[in-house]
Protein backbone atom coordinates (compact mmCIF):
# COMPACT_ATOMS: atom_id res chain seq x y z
CA UNK A 1 0.00 0.00 0.00
CA UNK A 2 1.42 3.19 -0.82
CA UNK A 3 2.33 5.99 1.63
CA UNK A 4 -0.69 8.42 2.29
CA UNK A 5 0.26 12.00 2.32
CA UNK A 6 2.66 11.48 -0.47
CA UNK A 7 2.81 12.29 -4.17
CA UNK A 8 4.11 9.71 -6.45
CA UNK A 9 5.86 9.55 -10.25
CA UNK A 10 4.84 6.70 -12.74
CA UNK A 11 8.53 6.37 -12.59
CA UNK A 12 8.21 5.25 -8.76
CA UNK A 13 9.98 8.09 -6.77
CA UNK A 14 7.72 9.88 -3.93
CA UNK A 15 7.43 13.64 -2.94
CA UNK A 16 6.67 14.70 0.05
CA UNK A 17 5.42 18.53 0.06
CA UNK A 18 6.09 20.57 3.35
CA UNK A 19 5.03 24.28 2.05
CA UNK A 20 7.59 25.56 -0.59
CA UNK A 21 9.82 22.49 -0.23
CA UNK A 22 9.19 18.96 -1.38
CA UNK A 23 11.09 16.07 -0.28
CA UNK A 24 12.05 13.01 -2.83
CA UNK A 25 13.14 9.65 -2.34
CA UNK A 26 12.04 6.02 -4.16
CA UNK A 27 9.22 4.00 -3.20
CA UNK A 28 9.30 0.81 -1.86
CA UNK A 29 8.43 -0.58 -5.08
CA UNK A 30 11.35 0.90 -6.54
CA UNK A 31 13.89 -0.27 -3.91
CA UNK A 32 12.96 -3.71 -4.32
CA UNK A 33 12.81 -3.91 -7.95
CA UNK A 34 16.65 -2.58 -8.12
CA UNK A 35 18.03 -4.77 -5.59
CA UNK A 36 21.13 -4.04 -3.59
CA UNK A 37 21.98 -0.39 -3.89
CA UNK A 38 25.34 0.46 -4.53
CA UNK A 39 25.69 3.65 -5.36
CA UNK A 40 23.20 6.90 -5.85
CA UNK A 41 24.58 10.11 -7.71
CA UNK A 42 22.89 13.11 -6.39
CA UNK A 43 23.04 16.69 -7.37
CA UNK A 44 24.51 19.58 -5.63
CA UNK A 45 22.70 22.11 -3.63
CA UNK A 46 22.35 25.29 -6.01
CA UNK A 47 21.39 23.01 -8.61
CA UNK A 48 18.18 22.95 -10.90
CA UNK A 49 16.02 20.59 -11.82
CA UNK A 50 12.87 20.01 -13.66
CA UNK A 51 9.81 18.01 -13.40
CA UNK A 52 9.97 14.13 -15.13
CA UNK A 53 13.79 15.28 -15.92
CA UNK A 54 16.58 13.12 -14.66
CA UNK A 55 18.34 14.48 -11.97
CA UNK A 56 20.50 11.45 -10.76
CA UNK A 57 21.61 8.22 -10.67
CA UNK A 58 20.65 5.02 -8.59
CA UNK A 59 22.75 1.78 -9.17
CA UNK A 60 22.31 -1.65 -7.83
CA UNK A 61 24.32 -4.52 -8.78
CA UNK A 62 22.35 -5.54 -11.33
CA UNK A 63 21.79 -2.19 -13.15
CA UNK A 64 21.94 1.95 -13.41
CA UNK A 65 18.74 4.05 -13.37
CA UNK A 66 17.97 7.22 -13.76
CA UNK A 67 16.45 9.43 -11.10
CA UNK A 68 13.43 11.54 -12.01
CA UNK A 69 12.11 14.94 -9.96
CA UNK A 70 8.53 14.91 -9.02
CA UNK A 71 8.90 18.79 -9.20
CA UNK A 72 10.89 21.60 -10.92
CA UNK A 73 12.80 23.74 -8.41
CA UNK A 74 16.43 24.20 -7.00
CA UNK A 75 18.04 21.72 -4.72
CA UNK A 76 18.34 22.98 -1.54
CA UNK A 77 19.90 19.72 0.17
CA UNK A 78 20.99 15.97 -0.84
CA UNK A 79 21.29 13.33 1.39
CA UNK A 80 24.74 13.33 2.55
CA UNK A 81 24.39 9.81 4.41
CA UNK A 82 23.41 8.49 1.12
CA UNK A 83 27.71 8.22 -0.24
CA UNK A 84 28.68 6.64 2.33
CA UNK A 85 25.68 4.31 3.07
CA UNK A 86 23.74 4.05 -0.16
CA UNK A 87 21.63 1.10 1.32
CA UNK A 88 19.63 3.12 3.24
CA UNK A 89 17.34 3.47 0.31
CA UNK A 90 16.80 -0.47 0.35
CA UNK A 91 16.35 -0.16 4.35
CA UNK A 92 14.09 2.86 4.63
CA UNK A 93 12.80 4.46 1.40
CA UNK A 94 10.22 6.66 2.94
CA UNK A 95 12.52 8.46 5.63
CA UNK A 96 16.10 7.78 6.29
CA UNK A 97 17.15 7.21 2.36
CA UNK A 98 15.44 10.38 1.41
CA UNK A 99 17.02 11.69 -1.75
CA UNK A 100 16.91 15.30 -2.51
CA UNK A 101 14.68 18.41 -1.08
CA UNK A 102 13.99 20.71 -3.64
CA UNK A 103 12.50 24.58 -3.48
CA UNK A 104 9.43 24.11 -5.92
CA UNK A 105 8.70 26.78 -8.38
CA UNK A 106 5.49 25.98 -9.37
CA UNK A 107 2.87 23.59 -6.91
CA UNK A 108 0.88 23.61 -9.38
CA UNK A 109 3.11 20.60 -10.81
CA UNK A 110 1.62 18.62 -8.62
CA UNK A 111 -1.38 17.85 -10.92
CA UNK A 112 0.86 15.82 -12.93
CA UNK A 113 1.90 13.46 -9.83
CA UNK A 114 -0.20 10.64 -8.57
CA UNK A 115 -1.72 10.03 -5.73
CA UNK A 116 -1.42 6.96 -3.51
CA UNK A 117 -4.39 5.17 -4.44
CA UNK A 118 -3.49 6.34 -7.75
CA UNK A 119 0.37 4.67 -7.45
CA UNK A 120 -1.42 1.80 -5.65
CA UNK A 121 -3.22 1.24 -9.03
CA UNK A 122 -0.54 1.58 -11.41
CA UNK A 123 1.50 -1.08 -9.90
CA UNK A 124 -1.55 -3.28 -9.82
CA UNK A 125 -1.04 -2.82 -13.73
CA UNK A 126 2.55 -3.26 -14.02
CA UNK A 127 2.19 -6.44 -12.52
CA UNK A 128 0.12 -7.69 -15.42
CA UNK B 1 11.62 -19.15 -35.19
CA UNK B 2 10.34 -20.23 -32.45
CA UNK B 3 12.07 -19.48 -28.96
CA UNK B 4 12.56 -22.65 -26.76
CA UNK B 5 11.22 -22.42 -23.55
CA UNK B 6 14.00 -22.03 -20.39
CA UNK B 7 14.71 -25.23 -18.73
CA UNK B 8 14.54 -25.75 -14.98
CA UNK B 9 16.76 -27.46 -12.71
CA UNK B 10 15.60 -30.41 -10.44
CA UNK B 11 15.72 -27.82 -7.73
CA UNK B 12 14.04 -25.05 -9.36
CA UNK B 13 11.00 -25.47 -6.62
CA UNK B 14 12.96 -25.41 -3.69
CA UNK B 15 14.31 -21.97 -5.64
CA UNK B 16 10.41 -20.45 -5.90
CA UNK B 17 9.68 -22.15 -2.48
CA UNK B 18 12.30 -19.58 -0.80
CA UNK B 19 11.57 -16.91 -2.96
CA UNK B 20 14.32 -16.34 -5.04
CA UNK B 21 14.28 -13.88 -7.70
CA UNK B 22 14.60 -16.06 -10.97
CA UNK B 23 16.55 -15.26 -14.27
CA UNK B 24 16.98 -17.24 -17.30
CA UNK B 25 20.47 -17.15 -17.38
CA UNK B 26 21.48 -18.82 -21.03
CA UNK B 27 18.28 -21.01 -20.99
CA UNK B 28 18.31 -21.99 -17.32
CA UNK B 29 15.66 -20.86 -14.78
CA UNK B 30 18.28 -20.17 -11.97
CA UNK B 31 18.07 -17.99 -8.59
CA UNK B 32 19.99 -14.58 -9.02
CA UNK B 33 19.39 -13.90 -5.73
CA UNK B 34 17.14 -15.13 -2.55
CA UNK B 35 15.42 -12.73 -0.37
CA UNK B 36 18.83 -11.92 1.95
CA UNK B 37 20.17 -10.20 -1.34
CA UNK B 38 23.44 -10.60 -3.61
CA UNK B 39 25.90 -8.59 -1.04
CA UNK B 40 24.50 -10.41 1.93
CA UNK B 41 25.05 -13.40 0.21
CA UNK B 42 28.08 -13.33 -0.75
CA UNK B 43 29.31 -11.93 2.65
CA UNK B 44 28.06 -14.62 4.40
CA UNK B 45 29.63 -16.84 2.17
CA UNK B 46 32.66 -16.29 3.31
CA UNK B 47 31.74 -15.69 7.12
CA UNK B 48 29.46 -19.09 7.28
CA UNK B 49 28.80 -20.65 4.39
CA UNK B 50 26.65 -20.49 1.36
CA UNK B 51 24.49 -23.34 -0.67
CA UNK B 52 23.92 -23.13 -4.76
CA UNK B 53 22.45 -24.51 -7.61
CA UNK B 54 24.83 -24.76 -10.20
CA UNK B 55 22.86 -27.93 -12.00
CA UNK B 56 23.13 -25.86 -15.31
CA UNK B 57 27.02 -26.55 -15.70
CA UNK B 58 27.62 -29.22 -18.74
CA UNK B 59 29.69 -32.48 -18.15
CA UNK B 60 30.72 -33.99 -20.93
CA UNK B 61 32.62 -37.75 -20.18
CA UNK B 62 35.47 -38.69 -22.56
CA UNK B 63 35.75 -42.41 -22.54
CA UNK B 64 38.18 -44.99 -24.05
CA UNK B 65 42.15 -46.37 -24.94
CA UNK B 66 42.59 -43.00 -26.38
CA UNK B 67 40.79 -40.54 -23.87
CA UNK B 68 44.12 -39.66 -22.26
CA UNK B 69 46.13 -38.40 -26.09
CA UNK B 70 42.50 -36.82 -27.16
CA UNK B 71 42.39 -35.05 -24.39
CA UNK B 72 46.41 -33.48 -24.57
CA UNK B 73 45.41 -33.22 -28.26
CA UNK B 74 42.73 -30.95 -27.39
CA UNK B 75 43.48 -28.54 -24.28
CA UNK B 76 46.02 -26.67 -22.49
CA UNK B 77 46.95 -28.41 -19.37
CA UNK B 78 48.78 -31.01 -19.30
CA UNK B 79 46.08 -33.66 -18.64
CA UNK B 80 49.02 -36.46 -18.52
CA UNK B 81 50.26 -35.45 -14.55
CA UNK B 82 46.85 -36.16 -13.74
CA UNK B 83 46.38 -38.80 -10.82
CA UNK B 84 43.02 -40.46 -9.94
CA UNK B 85 41.07 -38.79 -8.15
CA UNK B 86 42.74 -35.08 -9.37
CA UNK B 87 40.63 -31.86 -10.73
CA UNK B 88 42.99 -30.10 -13.47
CA UNK B 89 41.88 -26.22 -14.70
CA UNK B 90 42.22 -26.73 -18.42
CA UNK B 91 41.21 -24.71 -21.25
CA UNK B 92 40.73 -25.73 -25.11
CA UNK B 93 41.47 -23.21 -28.06
CA UNK B 94 41.30 -22.53 -31.26
CA UNK B 95 44.02 -22.83 -33.74
CA UNK B 96 44.23 -19.52 -33.54
CA UNK B 97 45.11 -19.00 -29.85
CA UNK B 98 41.96 -17.83 -28.40
CA UNK B 99 39.61 -19.53 -25.97
CA UNK B 100 36.82 -22.02 -26.54
CA UNK B 101 36.02 -22.43 -23.35
CA UNK B 102 37.30 -22.78 -19.73
CA UNK B 103 36.52 -26.16 -17.43
CA UNK B 104 37.87 -28.15 -14.59
CA UNK B 105 39.01 -31.74 -15.75
CA UNK B 106 37.96 -34.69 -13.48
CA UNK B 107 40.06 -37.83 -13.93
CA UNK B 108 38.36 -40.99 -12.54
CA UNK B 109 38.48 -44.25 -12.63
CA UNK B 110 38.19 -45.38 -16.32
CA UNK B 111 37.03 -41.62 -18.11
CA UNK B 112 37.46 -37.87 -17.73
CA UNK B 113 34.57 -35.97 -16.95
CA UNK B 114 35.10 -32.14 -18.40
CA UNK B 115 33.01 -29.86 -16.42
CA UNK B 116 32.21 -26.88 -19.06
CA UNK B 117 30.39 -23.40 -18.64
CA UNK B 118 26.46 -23.61 -19.28
CA UNK B 119 26.97 -21.36 -22.36
CA UNK B 120 29.51 -23.28 -23.92
CA UNK B 121 28.00 -26.97 -23.51
CA UNK B 122 27.21 -27.28 -27.69
CA UNK B 123 30.30 -25.67 -28.56
CA UNK B 124 32.35 -28.03 -26.28
CA UNK B 125 30.98 -31.13 -27.29
CA UNK B 126 31.13 -30.18 -31.05
CA UNK B 127 34.78 -29.28 -30.79
CA UNK B 128 35.68 -32.59 -29.24
CA UNK B 129 33.53 -34.24 -31.56
CA UNK B 130 34.98 -32.52 -34.57
CA UNK B 131 38.67 -33.56 -33.52
CA UNK B 132 38.13 -37.12 -32.51
CA UNK B 133 39.91 -38.08 -35.56
CA UNK B 134 40.62 -42.09 -36.18
CA UNK B 135 41.16 -41.93 -32.00
CA UNK B 136 39.17 -44.83 -30.13
CA UNK B 137 37.12 -42.68 -27.66
CA UNK B 138 33.17 -41.81 -26.81
CA UNK B 139 32.57 -38.74 -26.00
CA UNK B 140 29.40 -38.09 -24.34
CA UNK B 141 26.87 -34.91 -23.46
CA UNK B 142 25.93 -35.88 -19.64
CA UNK B 143 24.90 -32.52 -18.60
CA UNK B 144 20.96 -33.60 -18.14
CA UNK B 145 22.33 -36.81 -16.04
CA UNK B 146 23.71 -34.62 -13.31
CA UNK B 147 22.43 -31.80 -11.02
CA UNK B 148 25.34 -30.15 -8.85
CA UNK B 149 25.22 -28.29 -5.95
CA UNK B 150 28.06 -26.13 -4.38
CA UNK B 151 28.78 -25.51 -0.67
CA UNK B 152 31.22 -22.55 0.07
CA UNK B 153 32.66 -20.90 3.25
CA UNK B 154 34.61 -21.78 6.22
CA UNK B 155 32.09 -24.00 7.51
CA UNK B 156 31.36 -25.97 4.50
CA UNK B 157 33.35 -28.99 5.62
CA UNK B 158 31.39 -29.09 9.16
CA UNK B 159 28.63 -29.37 7.46
CA UNK B 160 29.50 -31.76 4.56
CA UNK B 161 30.74 -34.02 7.88
CA UNK B 162 27.20 -33.70 9.77
CA UNK B 163 25.39 -34.50 6.47
CA UNK B 164 26.93 -38.13 6.77
CA UNK B 165 30.19 -37.57 4.44
CA UNK B 166 32.25 -38.72 6.73
CA UNK B 167 35.51 -38.74 5.44
CA UNK B 168 35.17 -35.52 4.37
CA UNK B 169 38.51 -33.92 6.17
CA UNK B 170 40.77 -36.08 4.21
CA UNK B 171 39.38 -34.75 0.94
CA UNK B 172 42.39 -32.10 -0.56
CA UNK B 173 41.65 -29.18 -2.86
CA UNK B 174 41.64 -30.04 -6.34
CA UNK B 175 40.61 -33.63 -5.40
CA UNK B 176 37.92 -35.58 -5.51
CA UNK B 177 35.70 -38.85 -4.13
CA UNK B 178 32.70 -40.69 -5.31
CA UNK B 179 30.73 -42.67 -2.40
CA UNK B 180 27.62 -42.57 -0.76
CA UNK B 181 26.20 -40.54 2.00
CA UNK B 182 22.79 -41.18 3.23
CA UNK B 183 22.28 -43.91 0.63
CA UNK B 184 22.44 -41.23 -1.82
CA UNK B 185 25.66 -41.93 -5.00
CA UNK B 186 28.10 -38.93 -5.99
CA UNK B 187 31.04 -37.55 -6.34
CA UNK B 188 32.09 -34.95 -4.14
CA UNK B 189 35.06 -32.25 -5.15
CA UNK B 190 36.86 -30.09 -2.90
CA UNK B 191 36.58 -27.33 -5.97
CA UNK B 192 34.72 -24.00 -6.11
CA UNK B 193 34.16 -20.91 -8.25
CA UNK B 194 34.84 -18.97 -4.60
CA UNK B 195 38.39 -19.07 -3.26
CA UNK B 196 37.22 -20.19 -0.12
CA UNK B 197 37.01 -23.53 1.22
CA UNK B 198 34.49 -25.67 -0.87
CA UNK B 199 32.96 -28.66 -1.91
CA UNK B 200 30.84 -29.49 -5.24
CA UNK B 201 28.55 -32.39 -5.15
CA UNK B 202 27.60 -33.76 -8.51
CA UNK B 203 24.28 -36.20 -7.57
CA UNK B 204 21.57 -38.04 -9.81
CA UNK B 205 18.80 -36.01 -10.76
CA UNK B 206 16.44 -37.58 -8.73
CA UNK B 207 18.42 -37.36 -5.60
CA UNK B 208 18.76 -33.39 -6.11
CA UNK B 209 16.58 -32.19 -3.95
CA UNK B 210 17.08 -34.47 -0.73
CA UNK B 211 20.52 -33.65 -0.71
CA UNK B 212 19.56 -30.14 -0.94
CA UNK B 213 17.28 -30.75 1.90
CA UNK B 214 19.62 -32.22 4.21
CA UNK B 215 22.21 -30.13 3.67
CA UNK B 216 20.09 -27.30 4.41
CA UNK B 217 19.35 -29.25 6.96
CA UNK B 218 22.60 -29.94 8.97
CA UNK B 219 23.22 -26.13 8.06
CA UNK B 220 20.84 -24.20 9.91
CA UNK B 221 23.00 -23.96 12.94
CA UNK B 222 25.88 -22.89 11.14
CA UNK B 223 23.88 -20.37 9.49
CA UNK B 224 24.17 -22.12 5.76
CA UNK B 225 22.64 -19.47 3.10
CA UNK B 226 21.18 -20.08 0.01
CA UNK B 227 22.80 -18.00 -2.59
CA UNK B 228 22.28 -17.37 -5.95
CA UNK B 229 24.17 -16.32 -9.67
CA UNK B 230 24.67 -12.55 -8.29
CA UNK B 231 26.48 -13.58 -5.17
CA UNK B 232 28.76 -16.26 -7.13
CA UNK B 233 29.70 -13.73 -9.48
CA UNK B 234 31.02 -11.34 -7.07
CA UNK B 235 32.64 -14.15 -5.24
CA UNK B 236 34.56 -15.09 -8.23
CA UNK B 237 35.87 -11.70 -9.15
CA UNK B 238 36.84 -11.47 -5.98
CA UNK B 239 39.65 -13.91 -6.46
CA UNK B 240 40.13 -12.62 -10.03
CA UNK B 241 38.80 -15.97 -11.28
CA UNK B 242 37.76 -15.19 -15.36
CA UNK B 243 34.16 -15.39 -16.60
CA UNK B 244 33.79 -16.75 -19.70
CA UNK B 245 32.16 -14.47 -22.43
CA UNK B 246 33.13 -11.61 -20.00
CA UNK B 247 36.94 -11.59 -19.23
CA UNK B 248 37.80 -14.26 -21.58
CA UNK B 249 36.53 -15.11 -25.13
CA UNK B 250 37.36 -16.85 -28.28
CA UNK B 251 39.20 -13.57 -29.25
CA UNK B 252 41.48 -13.46 -26.04
CA UNK B 253 44.47 -15.80 -25.92
CA UNK B 254 45.62 -17.68 -22.20
CA UNK B 255 48.60 -15.41 -22.13
CA UNK B 256 47.01 -12.10 -22.45
CA UNK B 257 44.30 -13.58 -19.63
CA UNK B 258 46.66 -14.33 -17.39
CA UNK B 259 46.02 -18.06 -17.29
CA UNK B 260 49.32 -18.78 -18.71
CA UNK B 261 50.42 -20.83 -15.91
CA UNK B 262 47.33 -23.31 -16.99
CA UNK B 263 49.49 -23.72 -20.41
CA UNK B 264 52.15 -26.28 -20.72
CA UNK B 265 53.83 -25.71 -24.57
CA UNK B 266 56.85 -27.69 -23.63
CA UNK B 267 55.03 -30.75 -22.21
CA UNK B 268 52.71 -31.64 -25.69
CA UNK B 269 51.47 -30.33 -28.66
CA UNK B 270 48.03 -29.17 -28.79
CA UNK B 271 45.42 -27.32 -30.63
CA UNK B 272 46.63 -23.48 -30.81
CA UNK B 273 50.46 -24.11 -28.89
CA UNK B 274 51.59 -22.47 -32.31
CA UNK B 275 50.05 -19.78 -32.01
CA UNK B 276 50.94 -19.68 -28.34
CA UNK B 277 54.00 -19.57 -28.47
CA UNK B 278 54.74 -16.78 -30.87
CA UNK B 279 52.24 -14.93 -28.28
CA UNK B 280 55.01 -15.82 -25.44
CA UNK B 281 58.11 -14.91 -27.78
CA UNK B 282 56.83 -11.26 -29.10
CA UNK B 283 55.30 -10.71 -25.81
CA UNK B 284 51.76 -9.82 -25.17
CA UNK B 285 50.33 -6.15 -26.26
CA UNK B 286 47.48 -5.98 -23.26
CA UNK B 287 46.81 -7.91 -19.99
CA UNK B 288 43.87 -9.02 -18.31
CA UNK B 289 44.51 -7.75 -14.76
CA UNK B 290 42.53 -6.24 -11.65
CA UNK B 291 41.47 -2.85 -10.38
CA UNK B 292 40.05 -1.34 -7.59
CA UNK B 293 37.76 2.61 -7.72
CA UNK B 294 39.63 5.23 -5.89
CA UNK B 295 36.96 7.60 -6.39
CA UNK B 296 33.19 6.07 -6.20
CA UNK B 297 31.61 4.61 -9.40
CA UNK B 298 30.15 1.42 -10.42
CA UNK B 299 32.67 -0.07 -13.24
CA UNK B 300 30.44 -2.34 -15.30
CA UNK B 301 30.94 -4.24 -17.63
CA UNK B 302 32.38 -2.65 -21.48
CA UNK B 303 32.90 0.62 -19.89
CA UNK B 304 36.01 2.61 -21.51
CA UNK B 305 39.22 2.80 -19.06
CA UNK B 306 41.76 5.52 -20.13
CA UNK B 307 45.37 5.89 -18.75
CA UNK B 308 46.64 8.59 -16.98
CA UNK B 309 47.62 10.76 -19.79
CA UNK B 310 43.72 10.15 -21.02
CA UNK B 311 44.19 7.95 -23.65
CA UNK B 312 41.94 5.08 -24.47
CA UNK B 313 43.51 2.13 -23.38
CA UNK B 314 41.39 -0.54 -22.51
CA UNK B 315 38.00 -1.58 -21.35
CA UNK B 316 36.34 -3.19 -18.25
CA UNK B 317 35.27 -6.94 -18.40
CA UNK B 318 33.52 -7.52 -15.14
CA UNK B 319 32.48 -5.09 -12.90
CA UNK B 320 30.88 -5.15 -8.92
CA UNK B 321 30.87 -3.92 -5.48
CA UNK B 322 32.64 -5.91 -2.87
CA UNK B 323 31.10 -6.75 -0.03
CA UNK B 324 34.15 -8.38 1.69
CA UNK B 325 36.13 -5.66 0.55
CA UNK B 326 33.19 -2.73 0.71
CA UNK B 327 34.84 -1.54 -2.36
CA UNK B 328 33.92 -1.25 -6.16
CA UNK B 329 35.90 -3.63 -7.92
CA UNK B 330 36.90 -4.92 -11.67
CA UNK B 331 38.69 -7.25 -14.28
CA UNK B 332 39.65 -5.29 -17.35
CA UNK B 333 42.18 -6.02 -20.31
CA UNK B 334 44.24 -2.81 -20.61
CA UNK B 335 47.57 -2.35 -22.49
CA UNK B 336 50.53 -4.12 -21.11
CA UNK B 337 52.33 -0.83 -19.93
CA UNK B 338 49.46 0.38 -18.07
CA UNK B 339 48.88 -3.33 -16.68
CA UNK B 340 51.64 -2.87 -13.54
CA UNK B 341 50.22 -2.75 -10.03
CA UNK B 342 49.45 0.53 -8.78
CA UNK B 343 49.29 2.31 -12.27
CA UNK B 344 46.49 4.62 -12.41
CA UNK B 345 43.64 4.48 -14.56
CA UNK B 346 40.30 6.11 -14.95
CA UNK B 347 36.87 4.14 -16.14
CA UNK B 348 34.58 6.06 -18.02
CA UNK B 349 31.56 6.29 -16.31
CA UNK B 350 28.63 7.63 -18.46
CA UNK B 351 30.89 10.18 -20.06
CA UNK B 352 32.96 11.10 -16.49
CA UNK B 353 36.82 9.66 -15.77
CA UNK B 354 36.42 8.38 -12.26
CA UNK B 355 40.02 7.13 -11.07
CA UNK B 356 40.86 3.23 -10.26
CA UNK B 357 44.45 1.70 -9.42
CA UNK B 358 45.40 -1.39 -10.96
CA UNK B 359 45.86 -4.42 -8.57
CA UNK B 360 46.39 -8.25 -9.11
CA UNK B 361 44.28 -10.73 -8.12
CA UNK B 362 43.59 -11.76 -6.14
CA UNK B 363 41.81 -9.54 -4.12
CA UNK B 364 41.61 -11.79 -0.96
CA UNK B 365 43.65 -14.78 0.19
CA UNK B 366 42.12 -18.12 -0.93
CA UNK B 367 41.40 -20.10 1.68
CA UNK B 368 41.26 -23.20 0.04
CA UNK B 369 42.50 -26.41 1.95
CA UNK B 370 45.32 -27.15 -0.11
CA UNK B 371 46.66 -29.80 2.87
CA UNK B 372 44.95 -32.26 4.34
Amino acid sequence: MAKEGLLFTKTHEWAKVEGDTAIVGITDHAQHQLGDIVFVELPKAGDNVKQSESFGTIESTKAASDLYSPFSGQVLEANPELLSNPALVNQDPYEKGWMIKIKMSSREEAKNLLDATAYDSLLKEEQH
Amino acid sequence: MEKTMPKKTSLYQKHTEAQANIIDFHGWLLPVNYPAGILNEAKQTRTTAGIFDLSHMGEIEIKGQDSLAFLQKIVTNDVSCMEKGEVQYNMACNPEGGIIDDFMTYRKEDSFLCVVNASNIKNVYHWFDKNRGNLSLEIEDKSDDFSLIALQGPLSEKILKEAGFKTVQDLVYMHFIEGKADGISCLLSRTGYTGDDGFEIYVENKHACELWDLFLERGKKHDLHLCGLGARDILRLEMGYPLYGNDITSETNPIEASLGWAVKPEAKDFIGKEKILEVLKEGIKRKRTGFIMKDRGFPRTGYEIYSGESQLTGNVTSGAFSPNLEKFIGACYVKKEHSVPRTKIFVKIRDKLYEAEVVNFPFLKPRTKKEA
